[in-house]
């Protein structure tokens, strides 16, 4: 149990793209300035991103939606 | 963000839908494989910026009055639950999302093909899902005496041994969910029943890339080889073409080195000789459509250099052998360009430097906004808001997530897992 609850601890704690958007999208319905970065995210199609370590497939999924080209390096965050 | 486009995609429709419309008037009917994804090509949209993911449904709704597609999927591929990489579903989830996309273009899908059929009990239960979607499905078994024995593949007991599809169109796209899926082999056998039938039918192929108009080193045609680096794709000059019209084109080796049984199949089903070289089957027009040639080699190499980069991810991951990053490698050699030309790693890496944690870097435009792991944020999604700040505007210090919404995220992720079960 104890491994258990540092496991599923392990990296659980930062929120991933996926949960900023919601995060974001709950906060759209009362902030204008949200909304409009809401609206723009679109821009982002075509960019190009690297992260210095492996990025989670959820978060890949979601940047290739947002038609983000991702990359990043092998290591992996071991914080 | 806009890219500059390089790649005519109207000008490509007319000419391709013209080249294909030729093509059909040589037959009363005519097979065309579809190689490739038949919807949502990223791949070369990022190579021929201008070349929208859709454009190969924009162009078969352009014959939607007189096509049908036939789908092939391999009962192996059922059996193993075999998954598309990119969008990390099932080849038989993939069959019916094509059928419901398909339909709702408006163009028909009349029938399935389960290939390479040997009892699999995967296979049959796919086939009764299938009645749902009101599609005829088809079982052929392995063609006996394939590649080599061609007086056994072109008889009754070789493609005669397969059903015949119903087919009523003087188009019948043969398409599939991935590679390996048995395309041709499915055409190749409704030529046979045809001709049999009386019917002067015809088969070509309407592949992407390699580009064939293009130079062998060109490098939207060494991109291909790095997006196949997993097959060992390899292109090579197209010899039977050279020698028969005295014109330099490229085809990848797979296609060169079926040829010759193609070719003798093709020759025994129909009677005389339709093709003389692979190149010859090919329709694809895509090299007459670049408008900016530097621009597209530009994107090219970008493409190959990001290849590299998940095929390292991938080895790291044990989803590919290290024979893969070696061979993205050694074309980053032949083309003169490295891992370092990625601008975005050299700003992540000093980021990383700078903040000891990881970190990441966003390049929209000319513009480049880095980021780094928070005590809430992934690097990812720091970077992407430090992005969508600058580019709207708002000051750093702006929180764009409330800290009430935050505050509810963080417990929901560091919750005591005594919540979840324990053994």
């Amino acid at each position: 149990m104890e491994i258990k609850n540092k496991t599923s601890n392990f990296k659980e704690r930062h929120l991933k793209l996926g949960e900023v958007l919601i995060a974001l999208s709950i906060c759209s319905t009362t902030n204008p300035i949200v909304q409009k970065i809401i609206n723009n995210l679109d821009k982002l199609a075509g960019a190009e991103l690297h992260a210095t370590h492996m990025i989670a497939d959820e978060e890949m999924v979601v940047l290739a939606n947002l038609g983000i080209n991702a990359t990043c390096g092998t290591e992996l965050n071991m914080d | 963000m806009k890219t500059k486009k390089c790649f005519d995609a109207n000008k490509y429709l007319k000419i391709q839908k013209r080249k294909i419309k030729q093509r059909i008037n040589m037959f009363d009917k005519l097979y065309l494989e579809f190689g490739g994804k038949l919807i949502d090509d990223q791949h070369a949209a990022r190579t021929l910026p201008g070349f929208s993911p859709d454009l190969k449904i924009r162009l078969l709704q352009e014959f939607k009055d007189e096509a049908e597609v036939i789908l092939c999927i391999n009962a192996e591929a059922i059996e193993k639950s075999k998954i598309r990489a990119d969008h990390m579903i099932s080849y038989e989830t993939e069959v019916l999302r094509l059928i419901e996309f398909l339909r709702g273009k408006g163009i028909y899908v009349s029938s399935v093909v389960i290939t390479l059929y040997a009892g699999q009990k995967k296979a049959k239960d796919f086939a009764e899902k299938l009645k749902d979607y009101k599609v005829k499905t088809y079982f052929h078994t392995f063609t006996k005496g394939y590649p080599t024995d061609v007086d056994t593949i072109v008889s009754d007991e070789g493609y005669g041994a397969n059903p015949y599809i119903e087919t009523t169109k003087k188009l019948v796209v043969v398409s599939a969910p991935g590679p390996c899926s048995g395309k041709l082999a499915t055409a190749l056998s409704q030529l046979y029943h045809e001709y049999k039938r009386g019917v002067d039918a015809g088969y070509a192929k309407f592949e992407t890339f390699p580009v064939w108009s293009l130079p062998l080193k060109h490098p939207v045609n060494i991109a291909y080889e790095a997006a196949t680096a997993d097959l060992g794709d390899k292109n090579l000059i197209d010899h039977f073409h050279l020698e028969k019209y005295g014109i330099s084109a490229v085809n990848y080796n797979r296609d060169l080195e079926t040829f010759p049984v193609l070719k003798e199949i093709l020759r025994r089903i129909t009677g005389r000789d339709v093709y003389y070289s692979p190149t010859d089957m090919g329709v694809n027009v895509i090299g007459e459509c670049i408008t900016d040639d530097k621009a597209i080699q530009k994107a090219a190499k970008d493409e190959i250099v990001r290849r590299y980069y998940r095929a390292l991810v991938d080895l790291k991951k044990g989803a590919c052998t290290t024979e893969v990053p070696e061979r993205i490698k050694l074309l980053m050699n032949e083309l003169g360009v490295s891992e370092d030309d990625r601008t975005v790693v050299i700003h992540a890496e000093a980021k990383r430097e700078a903040a000891s944690r990881p970190a990441a870097a966003i390049q929209v435009g000319r513009k480049i906004v880095s980021g780094k792991e928070t005590d809430t944020l992934s690097p990812v999604s720091a970077t992407i808001l430090n992005a969508m700040k600058q580019m709207n505007k708002i000051p750093d210090e702006v929180d764009l997530i409330s800290p009430v919404i935050l505050e509810q995220f963080w417990k929901s992720k560091t919750r005591p897992v005594t919540s979840k079960k324990g053994t």
